[in-house]
């Protein structure tokens, strides 16, 4: 048997290729509705409530959820799961902090991007090229991530090799990202978030008849190893707890769920958005949290043969307990989460290049369309090769692309938008700061020079060091009650 | 409390990344509880007040900090041992993770949505806004320029 599953048999194929054909389909319409910037950035504000909700959800859930997840938790139990647990509180602060700061700064200034927003808010293009420089290493972080799971899921689908497969998919994803930009982005992210949320309610159910129930299911894994079914897994207590802290509170520093807030067409329609997007993050949780530890039950009681790559954990199952129908709908729901979170950082990193860049140096480029549409490529092929060279479990691939943005985007953004107290030049220290923290910690990690102590995750110190840093230096600056630098209308946005 | 929200926050960030150095993970909940709920207040304050969401603070907050000591509790019991019992499919501790730890926040989004027309955006805080409206602004040089 092959060491990677593949199932492409004629209802998978059938299945994965009518999503794709979709997807394909969504693209092309939206180019012909995209004709400005505004339009291909931020689909020119003109979507509803359920849209946001779902696109904002399924942007944060991707690859790394639905691959990565799996394999994290079919080698380490419970672990994994501070992470996709944290997104309950995550979504609440995301919106609690940032819905209606951004979606009000989108009505006072023609913000397309966040450091569209750190500008206004710092009046410093300082700050805004900072920014900036952040997003794109963490885009280039993070499409890394999708770019593995793109291949996984592709060599099941099609039976290639792993570059093969990641190609396709990024050939795919290029296209209609580069046509139709945000707004084939956010469409193809509601339908994919639907996908998403029936293949993991069908799959956690189909996972509690095949392992005989959550009881029995927790206790071949426990008979493994106690600990796995423990509270905090089989990794050290410390990465369980600052994971939580990274991914609840740096949910609203994930610039590709935050730049979502801008695209409502009214401010009202952000009302559930924060229980929608919650729950249905839950229900894709009960996927996360299934599928690995079924997966891991079935090899310790000897009915699988342990996986020699745990990101196969999903692939497996699915190749080899689940009904080809269910498996079709998880794979292109896999391909779903892959594709709208790629679509989000492939619209971030072109803004960046094309736009925040230049105009931090007081450059406008000319056709921002067609030249963000050429960047979106230059950023495929360097993510793949990014990838590619870090050869890291996809999902502590995407925890470091999480900890790069949460670390920048945090302070400066997040808390920044909520406290008039925060200066420009505190933006610009923390995130080189978090930006400097977050790759050398990881970097030293990575070469056995300097490790966090007691399995801290980098991201969440680089993170905590970056508030520290702009806490710091703004009380430092301002003392209570004093506010820095505010245009008037920035400072109404504040105050609202 | 909101006065002095940076320095809060500050300080129980310094405090979780001391914890991590010393190892005191049974103290750090404590401090990313603190954390998490000034960083609450931040977001929620209307003219440094809190309004309705006083009481949603106090629940979540109370409630993080009896289930994650809950959660400690039934831990240190039986560290690396195997489970004598399963609540609803889970060893105990691991339960009060899923069942309680995981679902708890659902509340804030209920709450948002119920407050939101109250508190959260209301309508004079639009009017206020449309003086600022930079696409009016466009409009009026467009025309004036006309």
């Amino acid at each position: 048997m092959s060491e990677v599953p593949i199932l492409n048999t004629p209802i998978t194929l059938s299945i994965a290729i009518l999503y794709l054909l979709i997807c394909l389909g969504i693209g092309v319409w939206s180019y012909t509705r995209t004709k400005t910037a505004a339009d291909y950035f931020i689909t020119g504000q003109t979507i509803g409530l359920w849209i946001v909700a779902i696109a904002a959800f399924s942007a944060i859930m991707s690859g790394f959820g639905f691959v990565g997840g799996p394999g994290l938790t079919y080698k380490f139990g419970t672990s994994s799961l501070w992470i996709t647990f944290a997104q309950t509180i995550g979504f609440a602060l995301s919106w609690f902090l940032l819905a209606k700061r951004m979606r009000l700064m989108a009505e006072v200034r023609n913000v397309l991007s966040l450091p569209d927003a750190v500008a206004a808010r710092y009046r410093s293009d300082g700050a805004r090229f900072w920014m900036a420089v952040a997003l794109l290493f963490g885009v280039l972080g993070y499409l890394g991530t999708q770019v593995q799971a793109m291949g996984v899921v592709m060599q099941t689908i099609f039976g290639v090799d792993l570059v093969t497969g990641a190609l396709i998919g990024l050939a795919i994803l290029a296209v209609y990202t580069i046509m139709g930009g945000i707004l084939a982005g956010v469409y193809t992210d509601f339908f994919q978030g639907v996908i998403m949320v029936f293949a993991s309610v069908a799959i956690f159910l189909w996972c509690l008849h095949v392992g005989g129930g959550m009881t029995n299911i927790s206790q071949h894994v426990a008979a493994a190893d106690p600990k796995l079914m423990g509270p905090f897994g089989g990794m050290p207590i410390f990465a369980a707890l600052t994971w939580y802290f990274l991914f609840a509170v740096g949910n609203a520093g994930q610039p590709h769920m935050a730049t979502k807030l801008y695209m409502s067409k009214d401010i009202n329609q952000l009302k559930w958005g924060a229980f929608i997007s919650a729950g249905a993050y839950a229900l894709c949780s009960l996927l996360w949290m299934s599928l690995g530890l079924t997966m891991r039950a079935l090899t310790e009681t000897g009915a699988h043969a342990p996986l020699k790559n745990p990101d196969l954990a999903a692939t497996t199952f699915l190749m080899e307990y689940t009904p080809e129908v269910l498996a079709g709908l998880v794979l292109a729901g896999l391909m779903a989460a892959i594709m709208s979170t790629g679509n989000s950082f492939l619209n971030l990193g072109a803004a960046a290049i094309v736009r925040d860049i230049p105009q931090a140096f007081g450059k406008k480029i000319q056709n921002e369309v067609f030249w963000a549409r050429l960047a979106t490529l230059g950023l495929v092929v360097v993510s793949t090769i990014f990838a590619l060279y870090m050869k890291t479990l996809v999902a502590l691939l995407g925890v470091f692309g999480w900890g790069t943005f949460a670390a920048a985007v945090v302070p400066v953004v997040v808390i920044g938008l909520n406290w008039k107290r925060g200066t420009a030049t505190a933006a610009i220290a923390a995130t080189i700061v978090g930006l400097v923290a977050n790759f050398a910690l990881e970097i030293m990690a990575k070469y056995n020079v300097y490790k966090v102590p007691h399995g801290a995750i980098v991201g969440a110190v680089a993170t905590m060091l970056a508030i520290a840093v702009y806490l710091a230096v703004s009380i430092i600056q301002k003392k209570p009650g004093e506010e820095s630098d505010l245009d008037p209308d920035i400072k109404e946005v504040l105050e609202a | 409390m909101l006065k002095y929200s940076g320095e809060l926050l500050l300080v129980a960030t310094l405090a979780m990344l001391l914890c991590v150095w010393l190892n005191w993970w049974v103290v750090f909940p404590l401090f990313m509880i603190l954390f998490i709920v000034v960083y609450l207040a931040m977001g929620a304050e209307r003219k440094g007040k809190l309004g309705p969401v006083t009481s949603i603070l106090w629940v979540v907050g109370t409630g993080y900090v009896i289930l994650f000591y809950l959660l400690i509790a039934l831990y240190k019991a039986n560290p690396a041992g195997m489970p004598k019992t399963y609540i609803l499919g889970f060893p105990p501790a691991t339960a009060v993770l899923i069942y309680g730890i995981w679902l708890l926040p659902l509340l804030l989004g209920i709450t948002y949505a119920l407050i939101f027309d109250k508190w959260i955006i209301r309508k004079e805080d639009l009017e206020r806004l449309q003086v600022h409206s930079w696409r009016k602004k466009e409009k009026e040089s467009i025309s004036i320029k006309g």
